[in-house]
């Protein structure tokens, strides 16, 4: 099967492999057998070749339906998994992004449990800071939010 | 710099995140809320806040107005509580807090806390706690067993920690234990109908 990043680069993979992603399945359920390139307007280059090193790794693994959300827990990382997600920020949600365009189930809730551990049990300074996130509440809103629900902060 | 990558995530995402984050109190997601207004607002927002207090009214007067026949839809009622909780309440995980008036059967006029846990999706069977102010003695219901617990026997090993004060007035805070609580008066017209056991805990 043939893919093309946003930027026009082609990659040939296994059907095997693209047929973890959802959307490539059907499309290639659709089209049949084809020389044609799909094109992939919405992944780049570097992150389709990510994608794909997630796709091959799992290609055995057995499909997660959309509805499976037992797993609600984030530390359920295995070492392959863990370490293919050691990127930067910006490629951590680009996978995200991609991984939800291309309907892969395993890997979005890869990224995002990845996303989830690095706000775990931070205080939102730190979580600011971590990403980046500019704090727009003025003192006075803070104060009142939390005043608010002041009876359920932890004694 | 270092961009704001949720900027660029959908809402769908979002909340894919916060579920993962698997907040074990409401502190947790306030605390999360807080990091800035959009956030609080995008939590808040999706927060549905349905009419809790009249579910529990209905729920009153079904026991006061019971009859053993009625044991099958009390049964139904529970659980149309607890759907209402698990799907509409804390579809977005967010902790609600209910507080309100109501005439209690002695037609004192007392203030209630009807305090709802943003966890209770983990399990299958629901949490719900429903007392009144002024007596702490009350029981438990176990969903799953149909099994009253003592409150004062129970409650302080295995949810205790999640009583709170809320200015001079008691309150109920939601725990992860997998009980309804609510008052004696009920509790005995249960155990005078037989429709219970009492675990003797």
């Amino acid at each position: 099967v043939k893919l093309t990043s946003s930027e026009g680069t082609e990659f040939i993979i296994d059907r095997k492999v693209a047929e973890k992603s959802v959307l490539l399945k059907n499309m290639l359920e659709d089209v049949g057998e084809s020389d044609m390139a799909i094109p992939l307007p919405n992944v780049t280059g570097p992150i389709l070749n990510k994608v794909i090193d997630y796709c091959t790794h799992h290609r055995d693994d057995p499909f997660v339906s959309q509805e499976d959300d037992s797993k609600k827990v984030s530390d359920d990382i295995d070492d392959w998994d863990a370490e293919f997600c050691k990127v930067d920020q910006g490629t951590l949600f680009e996978l995200i992004l991609s991984a939800n365009y291309l309907d892969i189930k395993p890997l979005l809730d890869l990224t995002c449990k990845t996303v989830a551990n690095m706000i775990k049990g931070k205080t939102p300074d730190e979580i600011r800071k971590t990403f980046n996130i500019t704090n727009d509440f003025t003192p006075e809103e803070e104060e009142h939010v939390r005043k608010e629900n002041e009876w359920c902060e932890e004694r | 710099m270092m961009e704001n990558y949720f900027n660029i995530i959908p809402l769908e995402i979002f909340f894919k995140i916060i579920k993962f984050l698997n907040f074990e109190s409401g502190w947790g997601l306030k605390s999360f809320a807080l990091v800035n207004k959009n956030f609080y607002e995008i939590i808040k927002l999706n927060t549905l806040s349905i009419s809790i207090v009249t579910q529990k009214e209905m729920f009153d007067t079904k026991f006061l107005y019971r009859n053993k026949e009625e044991l099958i839809e009390i049964k139904s009622l529970f659980l149309d509580i607890q759907y209402i909780i698990l799907f509409e309440q804390f579809k977005t995980f967010h902790l609600t807090i209910k507080k309100f008036e109501y005439e209690n059967s002695n037609e004192r006029k007392i203030r209630k806390y009807l305090i709802l846990k943003n966890i209770l999706y983990k399990s299958k069977i629901y949490h719900f706690f429903y007392n009144n102010a002024v007596n702490r003695n009350d029981y438990i219901l176990d969903l799953q067993s149909n099994k009253f617990y003592s409150a004062s026997l129970f409650l302080e090993k295995k949810i205790g920690k999640f009583w709170a004060s809320c200015g001079d007035d008691d309150c109920i805070r939601g725990g992860n234990g997998k009980y309804f609580l609510f008052n004696q008066f009920f509790f005995n017209i249960l155990m005078e109908e037989k429709l219970i056991e009492n675990s003797n805990l």
